[in-house]
């Protein structure tokens, strides 16, 4: 919330903030020569671009990002599949609520890369532990969303449905699913971004694919021109999931609704 | 302000500072008895050879450690045989609570 | 009295419940001794070695084996002083830069779109730049710490120095304060509960990356303990790692970031608390 309002005045038509991505241009350009920093540490932009175009020309490059996008879509199905039923059986059992939490508190405060070296000895290095790393994330995630949505319903509203005859099924699709939907889609939101960020980490300590992976390794040969690259890729991929997928979703459904300002 | 202090997380640091201020003191006391039986051993440059003896058998924790003081010359059971050690450094070493004790040792090269 | 402070120092019970045990409390015990009963009970079940999947019991011993050689503590004193420096840094840049932009609009359309721009490239990514500068060691973790905290403070700095009320800032102007003055004593107050929402996300995160740094660019610490002891084969003290990890953070959550935004939004009577803002 804070960031969008941030942007909406960042956006607006104004040179003067590109006054400090041109100093950071020449101070990018100078820098290395003026400094005597070895050329390795930091490269070139046409550097840069010319291992662009060769690591799509190759198809390195591409493999490399579906590889990452593979592996977060599948995570994020499976974690979400799994947190939403499993959180609203739980917040809809008072007695299962109180025996989990502490249990769910903790693990939830451990999940994420934290698991990585676990998960190589359990799946190997590669696919498998990694899809484990990021659907535990993001389980945990949405986990907490979807409780703290569904314990979120008024009280009162559980008892009008039931005392017009609701009950079962009903209770589900007119009350619970959409009284605490905004909170799970907000909560995909941020599972994503926590996701995303376990991803490029898992990829670095254990993958052997991936856009993590690919710039952790070029540390190994001191490619600086490859980690520059890995570095614009794994923003600027965050930035058009963001902005293209969750954005339009909350501004359709939730913002519409009224339910939270952009 | 009296309410402030005695808020939960106000108590819970100050005895957390406290344990860690008598353990610290403690770790000195202890630490210097452990030194006094090689300090007399430091030679015109301010080094000198122990023999380390742990509570544990030592990990590579703790040779990195040692390593890091002066040069590592043997390890034997729990005992780590360090020659060219600064005096204060030995010092430091015999101030960790997982040492037992500290005891004089001359490599029998020199 | 320090014992009755301790015992409620968890959630803010009702005063009334305070003496007796609350059975949500017990019930919550129930849970976790109910999942490391189901955990040793299934090492039989499972049958695998100890490596791949270490019992309780092994836990325990390894945790005791980690204190007895002394590394456990070493590595925890590590991992918080490289937490606290980062934090503190991070925190210091984001609500200074923070107030400068919410305060001066020329410094916002300067500064804003190459923060948006950094803000994108996660600090994930930096660690392997950062390695190849500086290897691997203190200065790597602390600033890739600096730069996790430095956003969420920031971002809420931002929020809450614009949405002080103008009535604030003119009744003080009008008594004659100046631009210093009012900073101090109207716009830094009036904006600390955002303030400290942005501290504890900022927290939150760091941590993470406190072990994932540790991971990836350390010789010690907790982070270190996980990665090391599942590449020696000691599963065991990969979870004692993890375990070390969840309560560490479970105690510097409760302690102290909780309290501190509770404290502001007590005193200021903004309720901006993170989770609850529908």
């Amino acid at each position: 919330m804070s960031a969008s309002t941030f942007r909406a005045r960042a956006l607006r038509i104004d040179l003067t903030g590109a006054i400090p991505f041109i100093l950071l241009l020449i101070a990018w350009r100078t820098a290395p020569s003026a400094s005597g920093m070895p050329e390795y540490m930091l490269p070139t932009i046409s550097a840069v671009w010319d291992k662009a175009v060769e690591l799509i020309g190759n198809g390195q490059l591409p493999r490399n990002i579906l590889d990452s996008l593979g592996r977060l879509f599948f995570a994020f199905l499976i974690g979400n599949a799994l947190a939403i039923p499993i959180g609203i059986a739980i917040a809809l059992n008072r007695h299962a609520s109180d025996v989990l939490r502490p249990v769910l508190t903790f693990l939830q405060s451990i999940a994420g890369v934290a698991w990585v070296p676990l998960a190589v000895i359990w799946f190997g290095i590669g696919m498998g532990s990694i899809v484990f790393v990021i659907a535990n994330t993001i389980f945990f995630s949405t986990l907490y969303n979807t409780i703290t949505g569904v314990e979120g319903i008024p009280k009162v509203l559980h008892r009008a449905v039931r005392s017009h005859g609701g009950h079962g099924w009903q209770l589900y699709r007119e009350l619970i699913l959409p009284g605490a939907f905004v909170n799970i889609l907000l909560g995909l939101r941020i599972a994503m971004a926590r996701g995303w960020h376990a991803l490029v980490g898992a990829e670095m300590i254990a993958g052997t694919s991936g856009l993590g992976y690919m710039t952790m390794e070029a540390v190994q040969w001191y490619q600086s021109q490859t980690i520059v690259l890995g570095m614009l890729c794994i923003g600027c991929l965050w930035l058009a999931m963001d902005r293209c997928i969750f954005r339009p979703i909350e501004r359709r459904t939730v913002v519409r609704w009224g339910m939270l300002r952009p | 302000m009296m309410r402030l202090l005695r808020h939960p997380s106000v108590v819970i640091t100050a005895l957390l500072v406290a344990g860690l201020l008598a353990f610290h003191t403690w770790s000195r006391v202890s630490g210097a008895a452990k030194f006094a039986a090689v300090s007399g051993e430091a030679g015109a440059d301010g080094r000198l050879s122990a023999e380390i003896v742990l509570n544990v058998t030592p990990e590579r924790f703790h040779i990195e450690l040692m390593q890091d003081a002066g040069r590592v010359v043997e390890i034997k059971g729990r005992s780590i045989f360090l020659a060219d050690l600064p005096a204060e450094r030995a010092l430091a070493i015999a101030r960790n609570y997982w040492v037992a004790e500290l005891r004089r040792w001359r490599p029998n090269a020199a | 009295m320090s014992a009755a402070a301790l015992s409620s120092a968890g959630r803010s019970a009702p005063p009334a419940r305070r003496r007796t045990i609350s059975p949500r409390l017990w019930k919550g015990a129930l849970g976790l001794l109910g999942v490391v009963a189901l955990w040793q009970a299934s090492i039989p079940l499972v049958g695998v070695p100890e490596y791949f999947y270490p019992s309780p019991a092994g836990v325990a011993r390894a945790a005791w084996r980690l204190v007895e050689t002394g590394i456990l503590p070493s590595y925890i004193g590590d991992s918080l002083v490289r937490y606290a420096a980062g934090v503190a840094l991070g925190v210091t840049l984001g609500v200074g830069l923070g107030v400068l932009i919410g305060i001066s609009a020329r410094a916002s359309r300067l500064l804003s779109p190459i923060i948006s721009f950094f803000f994108a490239i996660v600090e994930v990514a930096w660690i392997p730049l950062f390695v190849l500068w500086w290897g691997y060691g203190f200065k790597v973790i602390l600033i890739a710490l600096t730069y996790i905290v430095f956003f969420p403070v920031l971002y809420n700095t931002i929020l809450g120095v614009r949405t002080v009320p103008q009535v604030l800032i003119n009744a003080a102007l009008s008594l004659g304060a100046t631009r210093w003055q009012l900073i101090q004593e109207v716009t830094l107050p009036a904006a600390l509960p955002s303030i400290f929402t942005g501290l504890r996300l900022g927290a939150g995160f760091a941590f993470r990356g406190l072990i994932f740094s540790e991971m990836i660019a350390a010789k010690s610490g907790v982070g270190y303990l996980i990665f090391e002891g599942a590449s020696n084969q000691q599963t065991d003290r990969t979870i004692v790692g993890m375990i070390v990890m969840g309560l560490l953070w479970l105690f510097i959550e409760r302690v102290y970031i909780r309290p501190l935004e509770a404290l502001t939004v007590d005193r200021w009577g903004l309720a901006t608390r993170a989770e609850d803002r529908e």
